[in-house]
């Protein structure tokens, strides 16, 4: 009896270490215990599908849902460097339709997703229209059985599926409709690595890594769980948030570059990342015929008048941004290398006179509209004005509030030329066609009301094939040929962290929080009650 | 007094239609279409915003938008959904509010805590060199601009003395920089209304009456004086807390509180007119709901709005007596 007592005790002394080592194996799987990070918002929407493009959203989107596949970097592409997430398998059958396989998944209250809620998701995306990709590219979802559903894009785009994909969280249909409003904004049946555990309205959200986690193996970046508990805190003001980064509130806030400059670029206790804004700004002139601009001369005179670097330096008073040598910056694979090391439009006024001559215009006679938004920053266009002055070209800044300076840029009487901005996404060839591609613009021809069939055979040329010599040709004939528009800069945002977190792991088309790395000493900050 | 409140909730009504007209009117006809703000950045095709536009329904003629929108803040107390994140305008106002509304108490009883004392102070000692330096104390504070006092005050308390947290909305902790930055500029207002009132009241012949009787000097000011002075302050303090209510915009971008002040930046900032518009008939609505209380407030402590009402009342009573004893004279006479 007693032999068997104490073997008894001694299998349950065993069961209580076994317990208690798993316990501290599954504590320690996470590099860091928490992580307090103030964003750049005011607002944020934690529901599957928002117009929300804030920072916070931009975070969760990836963190608390899960996508068919996701993105790490600009240009991945199913098959060529896209990491799969929901789906487990997903095969081309032809250009417009794609075979998938469902992963076994789970939301955060347990119940499972099917073809059936993939298919609900991408259609209440579609229905919302929120966002332009989804609704340019996909058109339907033919759900073959539980976990397999065929689907089908609108076009044969190349990066039109995998825009809809990324673009589009996944949940349950049961829990959307069941659920009330309050639910879904404070407490959503989470598909992504993290759940929801505190969200106040406009002020932060509080995150924790779901341990019934669908996925053990082969997870993507944004599947990953470094940290158990993620906090954002929304902090619109820069100076709020390099105070709460000094002050030891959070681990890491994007700052302004004079904060960067001043208080974090050489103190030894931060981590400072600069990443490019992903808004590219573009000199822009209206081919219309009933502008100056629409003279390939003028546009040229102008160009060579310009120099952009001193246009971003003295009038932005510091360095922060990458400068151009395409209207589509260095990011993308189908960039060629090898226009980095051309002349670009590097200021040369003996040129400038040249074209201005051939436009037939004496200096002083040319003046052309510049529109703007009201809001931006003036100082670069005032230093831009001063340059062209110097070329003997008036510069008329006309400035119009954001809410109407649409309405004036769609009208091609309005202006002469403008600093126009995009968002690239995949490929600089896509990029072009976005912006000169009169599939897309029909009889306006392009943003910038181009007709130019010759234009149109190139890019169409470039988009197929993305060859280095079709992209080259294109880029020759619209930069050098007829200088349509000219890439100026990409701004840089500053993100600084405390020491101890290793990669912030932000990308433009994935912010993946939850992929952060820490150093083992790494200490965080408390979480905000 | 029943029929006085009834007044004024009967003016309360068409002042609150009539700002909703106007502040739904002004937004439609405002540049920017609420269709491309909703479907967000890209590139749409004519049949998508096309069937946006439809969802929405902004394809109904404004008038059949106005009545509905009318009926549903009225009837439902339903805003509408914004344009950016389709979240209801009403979840946004309810959730937002009470820190709103915590800035705006904390703020008023700081303000009436020091600002009374002070202007008292400052009365009794008119001209003397205190009741200058208060004066010169306060207008230095109400000429700092509170964007400006308010990263003062972030950095001395958190950044160097580290006793306060920086940003937040959690504990009393969190409030106590943005109430200071929400009032101190405002003090000087307050107290020299104060004083000024005090001054006018000490100079009154029941004051003088009082103090011919031997009164103490204390008793007087804190018994007699001070009442009467702060029947004027009161409307005063409603004022400020009705626009306290309206968001300390300012304190919270600034401090990351999420309040109604914040809201409609946002709103403005995003051109979400459902929002702008539903926010500035929520603050329309809170703050003629402070004047009421602060109306009824002052009728309840000057003895002048009881008396009228009380006369009112007596006035009528006498007439329905009359109304009523004639008409017995004349049942009487019919007996006879």
């Amino acid at each position: 009896m007693k032999t068997r007592k104490l073997l008894a005790m001694l299998l349950a002394l065993m069961l209580t270490i076994g317990c208690l080592s798993l316990s501290a194996v599954a504590e320690t799987s996470y590099q860091a215990e928490s992580v307090v990070i103030a964003a750049d918002d005011d607002s944020f929407n934690v529901a599957p599908w928002s117009n929300s493009q804030g920072e916070v959203s931009m975070y969760l989107q990836n963190i608390i849902w899960t996508h068919l596949a996701t993105r790490p970097y600009t240009g991945a592409m199913i098959g060529a460097g896209m990491e799969l997430a929901a789906a487990k398998e997903i095969t081309k059958v032809d250009d417009t339709t794609w075979h998938i396989v469902l992963n076994d998944i789970t939301d955060s209250k347990g119940n499972k997703i099917t073809a059936n809620d993939v298919k609900f998701s991408f259609d209440k995306n579609y229905e919302l229209g929120y966002y332009a990709y989804v609704n340019n590219y996909y058109d339907t979802i033919e759900v073959i059985s539980d976990n397999e559903l065929n689907f089908k894009t609108k076009t044969g785009d190349e990066g039109g599926f995998e825009s809809a994909v990324i673009n589009t969280a996944i949940c349950s249909q049961a829990w959307y409709e069941s659920a009330s409003e309050d639910e879904v904004l404070n407490d959503p049946a989470t598909t992504g690595a993290y759940y929801v555990t505190n969200v106040q309205n406009g002020h932060s959200v509080t995150l924790q890594a779901r341990e019934d986690y669908w996925k053990t193996e082969e997870l993507s970046t944004t599947e990953k769980q470094n940290v158990k508990t993620i906090q954002i805190l929304c902090m619109s003001e820069d100076d709020a948030r390099s105070i709460a980064l000094e002050n030891g509130e959070v681990d890491y806030a994007q700052v302004s570059y004079i904060a960067y400059d001043r208080i974090f670029r050489n103190d030894p206790n931060y981590e400072i990342y600069q990443i490019p804004k992903f808004m590219n700004a573009i000199l822009i002139f209206n081919c219309d015929p009933s502008s100056v601009a629409a003279d390939p001369n003028v546009r040229k005179a102008v160009s060579y008048a310009l120099d952009i670097d001193q246009v971003f330096l003295l009038g932005q008073g510091n360095d922060s941004y990458q400068l151009h040598h395409d209207i589509c910056p260095d990011v993308t694979p189908d960039y060629v290398k090898a226009w980095n090391d051309e002349d670009y439009y590097t200021r040369d006024l003996a040129k400038s006179a040249e074209y201005l001559e051939a436009a037939g215009y004496k200096a002083g006679e040319l003046t052309l509209r510049f529109i703007v938004r009201a809001q931006a920053p003036q100082q670069p266009y005032v230093v831009m004005q001063q340059q062209l002055a110097e070329a003997g070209i008036n510069m008329e800044i006309v400035a119009y509030d954001r809410a109407v300076f649409n309405t004036y840029y769609a009208d091609n009487t309005a202006w002469d030329f403008a600093e126009s901005g995009s968002e690239v996404t995949d490929f600089t060839a896509n990029f072009w066609s976005r912006m000169f591609s009169e599939e897309v613009y029909g009889e306006k021809g392009s943003e910038n009301n181009i007709h130019d069939e010759k234009l149109q055979e190139l890019l169409k040329a470039a988009v197929a094939t993305r060859s280095e010599a079709d992209m080259d040709a294109f880029h020759q004939y619209y930069t050098y040929e007829q200088c349509y528009a000219v890439g100026m800069y990409n701004e840089v945002n500053y993100f600084v962290a405390r020491k101890g977190i290793t990669d912030i792991a932000l990308g433009t088309d994935n912010a993946t929080l939850q992929a952060m790395t820490f150093t083992s000493d790494y200490s965080p900050v408390p979480l905000q009650k | 007094m029943g029929r006085y409140v009834l007044k004024r909730l009967l003016i309360l009504i068409p002042t609150l239609i009539a700002v909703t007209i106007i502040v739904f009117t002004l937004m439609n006809f405002v540049p920017g279409d609420p269709v491309m703000i909703a479907l967000g950045s890209g590139t749409h095709t004519p049949a998508e915003v096309e069937a946006k536009r439809i969802a929405m329904g902004l394809d109904r003629p404004f008038l059949v938008r106005l009545g509905e929108y009318l009926k549903g803040v009225f009837f439902h107390f339903d805003f509408g959904t914004s344009l950016i994140d389709g979240t209801s305008i009403q979840y946004q106002l309810v959730t937002r509010f009470p820190n709103t509304l915590k800035i705006a108490i904390y703020s008023i009883i700081f303000t009436v805590v020091i600002g009374i004392p002070l202007g008292v102070f400052c009365a009794q000692h008119a001209n003397s060199v205190g009741d200058r330096i208060a004066l010169i104390m306060t207008l230095v504070l109400d000429s700092m601009p509170s964007f400006w006092l308010a990263l003062l005050l972030m950095l001395l308390f958190a950044l160097q003395l580290h006793w306060l947290p920086s940003t937040g909305s959690g504990s009393f902790k969190y409030f106590i920089l943005p109430t200071l930055a929400n009032s101190l500029g405002g003090l000087a207002g307050f107290t020299r209304q104060v004083r000024a009132s005090m001054l006018e009241v000490t100079r009154s012949d029941f004051v003088t009456t009082a103090r011919s009787k031997g009164i103490s000097e204390r008793k007087v000011v804190y018994g007699h004086a001070l009442p009467n002075a702060l029947i004027p302050i009161l409307t005063l303090v409603g004022m400020r807390f009705g626009g306290m209510l309206g968001g300390a915009t300012v304190i919270e971008v600034i401090f990351s509180i999420p309040g109604i002040g914040q809201l409609l930046v946002n709103g403005i900032n995003n051109r979400d007119s459902t929002v702008v518009t539903g926010g500035i008939v929520f603050i329309a609505l809170t703050f003629s709901l402070i004047m009421l209380l602060t109306d009824l407030a002052y009728a309840l402590v000057d003895p002048r709005i009881k008396a009228q009402y009380a006369t009112q009342k007596k006035k009528s009573g006498e007439e329905e007596k009359r109304h009523h004893g004639g008409h017995h004279h004349g049942k009487r006479a019919e007996e006879a």
